[in-house]
């Protein structure tokens, strides 16, 4: 359904020497009827990406197309049925909930009797009746988001971009919004979910990983963490700071990653367990527990970002 | 389908307006305060410039002069010096901008047979020093100065020659001289066409009403620039619906309001003012609306130009604002600007707009004598419009 | 304390600074302003178009048309007698004439002149024959300015005749038209025109739009200043943290003050240059004056900018308030000129002592000894004014907004 190739965005003038390359070269495919997840931290080029796929940026190179049309040249057709959710709140602050789901419907003419069910199905659905009649700047930031997702979905479109729908947002309300996301995926929608929360992303059926504007992997949850190399452990230790300085000197370790009060050391397999006990005790750390955990895709990305940027540094170097 | 979007537009800016209670307030009833605010300030035949009057005479004439002067309408005499300096200072201080010099020997002229003689080479026993830093109010004072001095001294003269023989000396070729001297060669009847009495308010109402329209144009022109501060343009712009749609159900709702506007200024100009209004009623509402029309394509454009909120409220500003008062006709014609000052009106509706207004209310003029006007305000409407149209982009930047 | 201040004043000057359009537009559209106005309004009033019907046709009645035409103000339209003859009554073709111009290249007719039968003979006789002069009335700059230069040149014109005719037949020869329009004007009194002595309108337009220009730029940049903040929800931020209000005042005024300033001098400069109306007065007391008068104007800024919720609300309410303002500042008419109501209500206007100050000062040589009164006024509208911004900014701190 969605095909990019080479899809890039710069912004700045390169005279004036601010130019950023918000994404590069992003070449990838989704099928119809898939939950993709775009996943990357803030500036990774996620909002910009799905700017370009809604047709409301213009990519400085590359192209794209949805279901064969092309981003630039057929965006108003592609605009027909598409679902867009904005990052930041897009809808009218002093209009109710009921005054813009009503514009909406005027805009992607839903009309009459189809009009009330609709809207009465999604009050339903984020559960908002209650708050119809209330001006939305006076919704909290999860009713907001709720009222986003409507929005974009009152005309029942086949392709839904949603920009971090639950940035921002409570737990539960998280838990109810991605219950809502299923059933629609269900239902046959390819959504395309941007998130900075790793733990949404597994429940994705791919995803994207993106940095510095580049796609650094793309595959299902499963495949990616077969990229990490090895096994994580998981540190339960007082001091975990020095912990972390001395696991580092150490050179069997591949990566180590403080996690609250864990520390993740990603070792090549279980026979460093030990090697690493002894370490540990051997600089008085008082271990409280070290344990092999499944590595989840947050591992999976800062080790690759990690990676990545340690192959960059080497080329600059190279060229220093 | 066009039609419902540009409806929903509409009615979405109508509710945003509508909202804000500050917002409605001024933009309805905002241009009709102004007009009968200012009109009122500034509809002001120039009466009562501040006179001073050094005397060195000191005779009844003089004295009976000065009554006349300060029963003008015009002149209001403030008070009287004894000295240059007396007077010099009051000028410098503002509190005076005309002085009344009569000389010694003022009567001395209108009464005896040596004075009369001199009438008719030297100039007159009085003179007078003006404050010519505003120049309309001062030339007006002036000549209301000279004409009432000047029409004393005549009558003076002619009571003299139509005294009998016995009473003066006058010899009888003097008393043909200066009968001849008094008679004013051509009698000049004035009348002025459209505002027979001279009435400043006549004047400014309607230009005012012109002046007071642009409140609209200026509005309009941060509507775009609103939607993007507060992230609904991105929303609107990932929809089908077109980016003509978006503009005309924007500026759907400023007009009406401007329309209002115009009828409440109408109603406020012949019941409050009572400023006769000698053309049609409907055509004049029609071309209200052109005019309107017109300011709104520019307040958009600019909307759609400018990015930042304070940008385009400021370029608005400068556009509207700025030359309104001096530069639309309504103090000084445009006739008499020079040329490249005029081309530049060119693009201002708020000329056009005070000629419709002045023609239709004071001249009662009809659609062809207004054609050029017309003509001006449709180029920049549908010209405004189209390219507004063209540069907006239904694009994030 | 003045840290605080400064550090306000800087940020806020990078908000200008990132938004440099507006500076320029600020700046440089200001100056041009003043100067289309200048230019515009200091045009002398002339080739005001006039149509004669010369009912008499003797060589007098061409004389004084010759005399009419030949001066600089009035200019014969000698197509507008043809358009008596596609009317019935006379009515309606002056109606023609005087209207239906358009203002760039057949702008309307302004006066018509009808010159009666027997004119001449008349004239010479002294029989006082009548002239009847119509005017356009929709047009009263230009139709009392043709007034007054016809009534000048008929008078001037049928004393000559009248003189010359006295002569005609006896020994004597009669004066030539100089020689009695010379002794005309010895018998005219003796008129002295102080201030701007070629009655330049651009003497008063020009100084009116500059301290029009200066009033916009301090109550605008400080009211957009103050409502983005507001609207944005960083003026909470503000107050939240350990600035006191006062200094928050005086930290965003430092650079309203500056651009006012910048623009000022500018103006300065180009009233000098372009207008030749130089400072008279001491330059040192008007730019301290100004300084002192930005202060309170800008207060008047952000008290518009607290009451509006947001920017455009803060634009409207300028618009009207800067309507007011100027009114009652004198910019069109005088002051003096109004009703006594207004005149007094007028002190309540800063821009009312602000214009009186750079009057006084540019066009004639006042000092503080005439002008203390509006130094008086300003101060004291200064502190009213920024006492309720103050009043305001401490209210939002225990308000929810």
């Amino acid at each position: 359904m969605i095909q990019t190739h080479r899809l890039s965005r710069t912004f700045g003038k390169r005279l004036r020497r601010n130019q950023i390359t918000a994404v590069d070269s992003l070449s990838l495919t989704i099928p119809q009827g898939e939950l993709f997840g775009l996943v990357g931290p803030d500036g990774a080029g996620k909002t910009t990406t799905l700017r370009m796929l809604a047709g409301i940026l213009k990519p400085t190179t590359g192209n794209a197309t949805i279901s064969d049309h092309d981003i630039v040249d057929e965006a108003e057709t592609i605009k027909q049925s598409l679902g867009y959710m904005p990052q930041q709140f897009g809808l009218y602050q002093d209009l109710t909930v009921d005054e813009n789901l009503n514009f909406i419907c005027d805009v992607f003419n839903v009309v009459g009797a189809a009009r009330e069910h609709r809207i009465h199905e999604l009050l339903d659905f984020t559960n908002l009746h209650e708050f119809r009649q209330r001006r939305s700047k006076h919704l909290s930031g999860g009713m907001q988001k709720k009222l986003g997702l409507s929005a974009a979905l009152v005309h029942k479109p086949n392709l839904l971009l949603l920009d971090e729908p639950t940035t921002g947002v409570d737990p539960v309300a998280r838990r109810e919004f991605w219950d809502i996301l299923t059933e629609l995926h269900a239902s046959g929608s390819t959504i395309v979910v941007s998130t900075p929360y790793m733990d949404e992303a597994e429940r994705c059926n791919r995803v994207g990983l993106m940095y510095e504007g580049k796609l650094m992997a793309c595959d299902t949850p499963l495949k990616l963490k077969q990229l990490l190399p090895g096994v994580v452990y998981a540190l339960r230790a007082d001091d975990l700071l020095r912990a972390e300085r001395i696991l580092k000197t150490n050179a069997s370790v591949l990566d180590v990653q403080p996690y609250g009060d864990i520390l993740n050391i990603i070792v090549p397999d279980e026979s460093h367990h030990r090697q690493l006990k002894e370490q540990l005790s051997q600089h008085d750390i008082t271990i409280h527990s070290l344990r092999p955990t499944p590595p989840r895709l947050e591992e999976v990305f800062i080790y690759l970002v990690r990676q990545y940027r340690k192959d960059s540094n080497l080329q600059q170097e190279q060229f220093a | 389908m066009n039609q419902r979007h540009i409806y929903a537009i509409a009615k979405k800016e109508w509710l945003h307006i509508i909202r804000d209670p500050m917002t409605i307030f001024l933009l309805a009833i905002g241009p009709v305060l102004m007009l009968l605010l200012i009109s009122y300030a500034m509809a002001t035949d120039i009466t009562d410039v501040p006179t001073v009057i050094y005397d060195q005479d000191q005779s009844d004439l003089s004295a009976n002069l000065v009554t006349q002067l300060d029963a003008s309408d015009v002149l209001n005499v403030t008070d009287h010096v004894n000295n240059t300096t007396g007077y010099e200072d009051q000028l410098e201080q503002r509190k005076a901008r005309l002085v009344v010099i009569i000389e010694d020997g003022f009567s001395d002229q209108l009464t005896t047979t040596q004075g009369l003689e001199s009438i008719a080479t030297s100039a007159p026993r009085f003179s007078f020093v003006i404050d010519g830093t505003d120049p309309l109010s001062a030339e007006t004072a002036l000549e209301t100065a000279v004409n009432i001095s000047g029409q004393f001294v005549r009558n003076q003269l002619n009571t003299l020659v139509e005294q009998p023989q016995t009473e003066t000396a006058m010899l009888p070729e003097q008393r043909q001289r200066l009968r001849q001297q008094l008679r004013a060669p051509v009698d000049i009847h004035t009348t002025n066409r459209f505002n027979p009495d001279l009435k400043a308010i006549w004047d400014l109402v309607p230009a005012m009403i012109a002046v007071a329209l642009v409140l609209p144009g200026m509005s309009i022109s941060t509507v775009i620039a609103r939607e993007r501060s507060q992230g609904t343009l991105e929303t609107l712009v990932a929809t089908p619906i077109s980016k003509h749609a978006i503009l005309m159900g924007k500026a759907f709702p400023y007009v009406l309001i401007a329309l209002l506007n115009v009828v409440l200024m109408y109603i406020v100009a012949r019941a409050v003012f009572g400023v006769p209004f000698r053309g049609n009623l409907l055509v004049y509402f029609a071309l209200s609306g052109l005019y309107v029309l017109a300011t709104l394509a520019i307040g958009l454009l600019f909307s759609i130009l400018i990015k930042s909120i304070e940008a385009a409220l400021w370029a608005s500003m400068m556009f509207f604002l700025f030359p309104g008062m001096l530069l639309s006709g309504m103090f000084f014609p445009v006739d008499v600007f020079p040329f490249i000052v005029k081309l530049e009106t060119l693009e201002l509706p708020v000329v056009s707009g005070v000629l419709i207004n002045r023609g239709m209310f004071l001249q009662g003029v009809s659609v062809k004598d207004l054609w050029w006007n017309i003509l001006l305000l449709l180029i920049i409407a549908v010209e405004g419009f189209e390219i507004a149209g063209r540069l907006f982009k239904k694009r994030i930047a | 304390m003045i840290y605080r201040i400064l550090n306000i004043a800087w940020k806020d000057l990078l908000h200008l600074w990132h938004n440099r359009l507006l500076l320029i537009l600020v700046i440089f559209g200001a100056a041009t302003e003043l100067l289309i106005v200048g230019w515009a309004t200091g045009a002398p009033v002339d080739d005001l178009k006039m149509v004669v019907v010369d009912n008499d046709q003797t060589a007098i009645s061409e004389g004084l048309i010759e005399h009419l035409r030949q001066t600089d103000t009035l200019k014969l339209n000698e197509d507008g007698v043809d358009v008596f003859d596609n009317h019935d009554n006379e009515a309606d073709a002056v109606h023609d004439l005087f209207t239906g111009g358009n203002f760039i290249f057949n702008p309307d007719n302004i006066m018509l002149i009808e010159i009666p039968a027997g004119f001449g003979e008349q004239l010479k006789t002294g029989q006082q024959p009548a002239i009847e002069l119509t005017l356009n009335g929709a047009n009263s700059l230009a139709s009392t300015t043709a007034r007054r230069v016809a009534e000048e040149e008929i008078y001037k014109y049928g004393t000559v005749i009248m003189v010359q005719h006295t002569f005609s037949g006896t020994e004597s020869t009669a004066p030539t038209e100089i020689q009695i329009l010379t002794q005309l004007e010895q018998t005219q009194p003796d008129i002295t025109v102080k201030y701007n002595e070629e009655l330049d309108r651009a003497h008063y337009t020009a100084p009116s739009e500059a301290a029009f220009v200066l009033y916009i730029i301090a109550i605008m940049i400080a009211a957009f200043m103050l409502a983005r903040e507001r609207e944005y929800g960083t003026f909470e931020q503000l107050l939240v943290m350990p600035i006191r209000p006062i200094e928050i005042i005086i930290g965003k005024a430092i650079p309203a003050l500056l651009v006012g300033y910048a623009n000022f001098l500018l103006v300065l400069v180009e009233m000098n240059v372009v207008f030749d109306i130089p400072v008279r007065g001491s330059l040192v007391l008007l730019l301290a004056l100004a300084a002192g008068y930005l202060f309170v104007e800008l207060g008047r800024g952000f008290m518009v900018a607290m009451v509006s919720r947001t920017q455009n609300q803060a634009l409207l309410i300028i618009m009207l308030v800067a309507f007011v303002d100027i009114t009652f500042a004198g910019y069109a008419v005088p002051v003096e000129s109004m009703p006594r109501i207004m005149q007094l209500l007028s002190n309540l206007f800063p821009i009312r002592h602000w214009m009186i100050i750079l009057r006084g000062i540019l066009q004639k040589d006042v000092g503080l000894d005439i002008l203390w009164p509006q130094l008086l006024w300003l101060m004291g509208l200064g502190i009213i004014i920024n006492g309720i911004t103050l009043w305001f900014f401490r209210r939002s701190l225990t308000r929810q907004e």
